[in-house]
């Protein structure tokens, strides 16, 4: 009886290519700022995303570099939550301001 | 200079004790690989590492440039009963000092496991800077 053999898994969709922050202008708000740097903790998330995958098919990544990567996308997003903390609560301060 | 320059720089020094440990475990699956007195015996496989500079700030961290061959005295045996032997009996033993591979082993163990407490260091004093005015 003949076996057919394992085919390779087709059609696995990569990860998207990640997009270029635009550098921020002196234009720009507080809110393009914000979408920079959602784009930038984007960014690394999708590149420790990406090793993590190489690691999982056999690649030749090394842990160490999937654990920093994923150190540094880890806190990029601490420091853009705390970012964000801070902007809501001047934003709650001022709007509790009585006139 | 990047806020996460020194957990690169520590990394880089994990991968050099990675590939430190690598050529260590070559080094020792190797130990029983005899050859005839005629080839060019085993050599233990050594890690060359170098700092890599940075321009204007302090360095890069390291990275491994070449593997050499080790340069120490073959030891050949007469074993005339051997297959490999050459016509007047002898054989070469692999160039490995197991004593020594052990020693490295461990100091390769070590330097990695220092890089990591390296990064472990920064991660912890990154995030003591994200708790400033709470």
């Amino acid at each position: 009886m003949m076996l057919p053999p394992i085919s390779g898994v087709a059609g696995t969709p990569g990860v998207a290519a990640a997009q270029q922050p635009t550098a921020p202008t002196a234009a720009d708000g507080f809110g393009d700022k914000i979408a920079s740097a959602l784009q930038s903790v984007s960014d690394a998330e999708f590149g420790a995303d990406s090793i993590a995958q190489n690691i999982a098919t056999g690649g030749d990544a090394s842990v160490q570099e999937l654990m920093t990567s994923m150190t540094k996308a880890q806190l990029s997003v601490d420091l853009l939550v705390q970012v964000r903390n801070k902007a809501i609560e001047a934003y709650q301060e001022i709007m509790r301001m009585q006139i | 200079m990047g806020a996460f320059d020194a957990i690169d720089i520590a990394r880089s020094g994990a991968d050099v004790s990675q590939l430190w440990l690598q050529a260590i475990a070559h080094n020792i699956a190797n130990i029983n690989t005899v050859r005839s007195a005629d080839e060019e015996p085993f050599r233990a496989k050594l890690v060359h590492a170098e700092e890599v500079l940075d321009g204007d700030g302090v360095g890069e961290g390291a990275r491994a440039v070449e593997i050499l061959d080790s340069d120490a005295d073959p030891m050949v045996v007469f074993d005339p009963d051997n297959p490999l032997a050459n016509e007047d009996g002898y054989v070469v033993r692999p160039v490995v000092d197991l004593s020594k591979e052990m020693t490295d082993m461990i100091a390769a163990q070590r330097s990695y496991q220092m890089n990591l407490q390296v990064i472990k260091t920064n991660e912890e004093t990154y995030q003591a800077a994200l708790r400033i005015g709470q």
